[in-house]
């Protein structure tokens, strides 16, 4: 089996990923090393150094915040790492097969030719990016609330985690990991698209978010 | 599965359809058979000062037909007018969206008359090579399955029919019709609301709204139906 790392810069507005790696899914995993990046640098920089060292062909999970220029490390405590990666430094994906849940990764990643990865669009978990998003379009996700994004933040980790288990356990290749997130996605729209109790706001408000992430979903 | 076939002629086919319907008994299929005569003197309806008006034409043809799903539309070439052959009509038809994915084949008891004619025509410098070409080339556009003479075009269809499966797109719009009245509800802005019948004539005319309904179609169905694994 390969080796899996897991990078998760934790902080507030990223603790829900934790149940991605510590509810016993990814217990399995031998080989399974959790990058648990608190509020220090050395705990930052120990991550350069394991990926530094990791065999080719690895598989690396990175579990945070992004935008398309970056990777952003943990923030809370005085403690802010703005920047984890960049494009100083983002060689240290190249061989390996990477998944970046994070909000436009896809964007970041996509310049570095030599990189493979499985990224994505716009994921905003929390209602203060979606108060960002409408500051620069006044009807960005349009209905989307707390009970919403709540809703959102659950799917995201129920497919992510069933996803990369299958990505270890069935040797999957990145292709397939991509096509295994995205038919989940899609079992996700269609079931709520069946939904007919939920008010029907919600119900639209939830879709969006579901299908502009399986639409900008993104495999190389 | 009951197959289904369009004629368009000028002139009763119902001795055609009944041939059509008695080779595709021998070969175990069913096929039914629908006619539209154009250009009939018995059908003045569809002329303005005795030539085909196709605005009339196409009217009355989505009037008749719009809850018909067709696997072939077969086409005669002279419709005993001036201005408009079948050829004119299969062009006009995918101009204007009209079963622009529906195979479609044109039949003519003239058939090598008309296309030697065409070439005698360019050989005796009656039209130069442009014209002649255009012919030729429109021919092409129109994307039919088969040109046939006359004669042979029954079996013609029932062969065609034997040998070719229902397409996708046809497949879809025959499901779309039977249930007209339903409203969709997706992921395609475009069709968002509209009756399972409205959805059925946008396709036909919009490749593009086709293309994004079939690949979500695809999609839905493939997830709905995967025994997909959840492990927590």
């Amino acid at each position: 089996m390969k080796k899996l790392v897991i990078i998760h810069p934790r902080d507030e507005s990223t603790s829900f990923l934790d149940s991605i790696w510590n509810k016993g899914i990814l217990d399995y995993a031998d080989d399974c090393q959790i990058m648990d990046v608190g509020y220090s640098l050395e705990e930052h920089t120990a991550v350069f150094e394991i990926l530094r060292n990791l065999p080719e062909g690895s598989n690396v999970v990175y579990l945070g915040h992004g935008n398309s220029f970056s990777l952003k490390g943990a923030c809370g405590i005085g403690f802010n790492m703005e920047v984890f990666f960049s494009k100083q430094n983002v060689q240290l994906f190249e061989n390996i097969n990477l998944l970046c849940l994070s909000c436009k990764s896809a964007d970041f990643l996509r310049p570095f030719k030599y990189l493979s990865y499985v990224a994505f669009g716009d994921l905003p978990t929390h209602m203060v990016e979606i108060s960002g998003l409408r500051e620069q379009e006044y009807n960005a996700y349009k209905g989307v609330d707390e009970k919403v994004i709540s809703e959102f933040r659950d799917v995201i980790v129920s497919i992510m985690s069933n996803s990369i288990y299958e990505w270890m356990t069935i040797g999957l290749d990145s292709r397939g990991l991509y096509h295994r997130i995205k038919i989940r996605l899609m079992r996700e729209i269609g079931m709520v698209l069946s939904i007919t109790t939920a008010k029907s706001t919600e119900k639209e408000a939830l879709l969006e978010l579901l299908v502009d992430m399986h639409k900008e979903l993104e495999f190389r | 599965m009951e197959r289904s076939c369009l004629l368009i002629d000028n002139e009763d086919q119902s001795a055609s359809i009944e041939e059509i319907e008695r080779e595709a008994k021998k070969n175990s299929l069913i096929i039914k058979c629908h006619q539209f005569n154009v250009g009939s003197t018995m059908e003045p309806r569809f002329l303005t000062n005795n030539v085909i008006d196709t605005g009339k034409v196409t009217e009355e043809f989505n009037k008749q037909f719009s809850n018909i799903s067709f696997d072939l539309i077969a086409f005669d070439w002279d419709l005993d007018d001036e201005s408009i052959n079948g050829v004119e009509l299969i062009r006009i038809f995918q101009q204007e969206g009209i079963r622009r994915s529906t195979p479609k084949l044109l039949y003519s008891g003239v058939l090598k008359i008309k296309i030697e004619g065409l070439l005698e025509e360019y050989k005796s410098g009656k039209v130069d090579f442009k014209t002649a070409w255009k012919h030729i080339k429109t021919l092409i556009e129109i994307n039919i399955v088969d040109f046939k003479d006359r004669d042979e075009y029954e079996k013609s269809i029932v062969l065609y029919l034997k040998k070719n499966s229902p397409i996708l797109e046809e497949i879809l719009l025959k499901e779309l019709r039977s249930n007209k009245d339903l409203k969709f509800h997706g992921l395609i802005g475009a069709l968002e609301g509209k009756t399972f019948e409205d959805v059925a004539n946008t396709i036909e005319k919009r490749a593009d709204i086709a293309e994004s309904f079939k690949v979500n179609l695809i999609e839905q169905a493939t997830a709905y139906l995967a025994d997909i694994k959840y492990y927590k």
